[in-house]
């Protein structure tokens, strides 16, 4: 049992400081949470022998992918701070899907702190969130088809939409200028499996052969639920450190329904 | 130290060769592609002589073929609060 927990921790450790990184356990790993939790126990059983057998081996896994992956190396020990971006692989953290850190405080003006227990009790909400800059209108509830296949995740993840350029009741809209603030809405998402579509077969011909090549396709999408739409109220903000400052011309507004 | 941030925007198709091989000569093989030179004299008679096609820009660094991608690069708008394995993890404590 308890070597049980441990992997549990160690593999959401792992998950999070190198995904790419990760060399013999990761495809075990992802076939085991696809799986109800009675197939789980049977999949982990050689993988906590072997991790038993031994035990610092995921863990110094980064430093030992140099010789075999340096590619993804290359990607885990890009530094954005000291070194310039070369390749595809050195995108920076801003760029990625991670949890953000803030390091300023959330500054709500005036108009918007006024206005926003308006907002804020109209229930449902909905919201336009921008995924790689493309908007999607979610309201809770609602089941999402990507038109993509999201990386690095599984069904059942939880997922945190933080780019939203409005949020709006029946009556009531914030536009943000070009975002919303994303400690001002929670929303949240998730990941119930993937869909794909049916296999597509195009023949392709040249001239004056007889041979005709079939080039097959089968794309595959991320299939999601909308958890909540969720606006917080002006004392949770302010609970949380929000500011109140004075309107300028760049800052998010409400807008009732004209 | 500055430099020259070129942009191709307009093909040089149909044009004189002559600004082909300046096109050439710059680095400019296709539409949208972006080379950094330093700000000199010959380099400014190289823009002169294709400027009907190409959108200039001063800049004090040269950056790489990935940092120009990056500029364009929107943000992908959502990370993993809790995956199902912390979730999991949660139920089994």
């Amino acid at each position: 049992m308890f070597s049980r927990s441990a992997l549990r921790s160690l593999a959401s450790e792992l998950r999070w400081t190198a995904p790419s990184t990760i060399s013999s356990a990761a495809p075990l790993q992802q076939r085991a949470c696809l799986h109800q939790s009675a197939s789980l126990m049977n999949a982990q059983q050689p993988q906590s022998q072997s991790t038993s057998s031994h035990p610092e081996s995921p863990l110094s896994a980064t430093p030992r992918a140099q010789d075999t992956q340096p590619e993804n190396v290359k990607a885990s020990t890009f530094d954005e701070n000291t070194m310039t971006p070369q390749t595809r692989a050195h995108v920076p953290i801003a760029k990625q899907p991670v949890a953000p850190t803030f390091t300023s405080p959330l500054k709500v003006t005036k108009s918007v702190m006024s206005q926003l227990p308006h907002l804020v009790g109209q229930k449902p909400h909905y919201v336009v969130a921008q995924l790689h800059a493309r908007p999607y209108l979610l309201t809770e509830g609602d089941h999402i088809r990507l038109p993509f296949l999201m990386p690095k995740v599984k069904a059942g993840d939880i997922l945190r939409f933080n780019r939203a350029s409005a949020l709006g009741s029946r009556d009531f809209t914030m536009k943000g200028s070009p975002t919303i603030d994303e400690r001002i809405y929670e929303c949240r998402v998730r990941v119930t499996g993937v869909d794909s579509e049916p296999l597509r077969i195009k023949e392709k011909t040249k001239r004056r052969q007889r041979h005709v090549k079939q080039a097959k396709s089968k794309h595959r999408y991320t299939l999601m639920r909308v958890m909540d739409v969720r606006v917080k109220t002006p004392d949770e903000l302010l609970a949380e450190g929000a500011v109140v400052v004075e309107d300028s011309a760049d800052s998010s507004v409400i807008e009732p329904r004209s | 130290m500055s430099y020259f941030r070129i942009t191709l925007i307009r093909s040089a198709i149909g044009l004189p060769r002559r600004s082909t091989d300046v096109l050439k000569a710059l680095g400019l093989k296709k539409r949208m592609a972006t080379v950094f030179h330093s700000v000199s004299p010959s380099v400014a008679g190289q823009i002169m002589k294709v400027k009907e096609l190409v959108h200039v820009e001063e800049c004090q660094y040269r950056l790489t073929k990935q940092e120009v991608h990056l500029e364009r690069k929107p943000d992908p708008g959502y990370y993993i609060e809790k995956s199902c394995a912390e979730q999991r993890g949660e139920l089994g404590d």
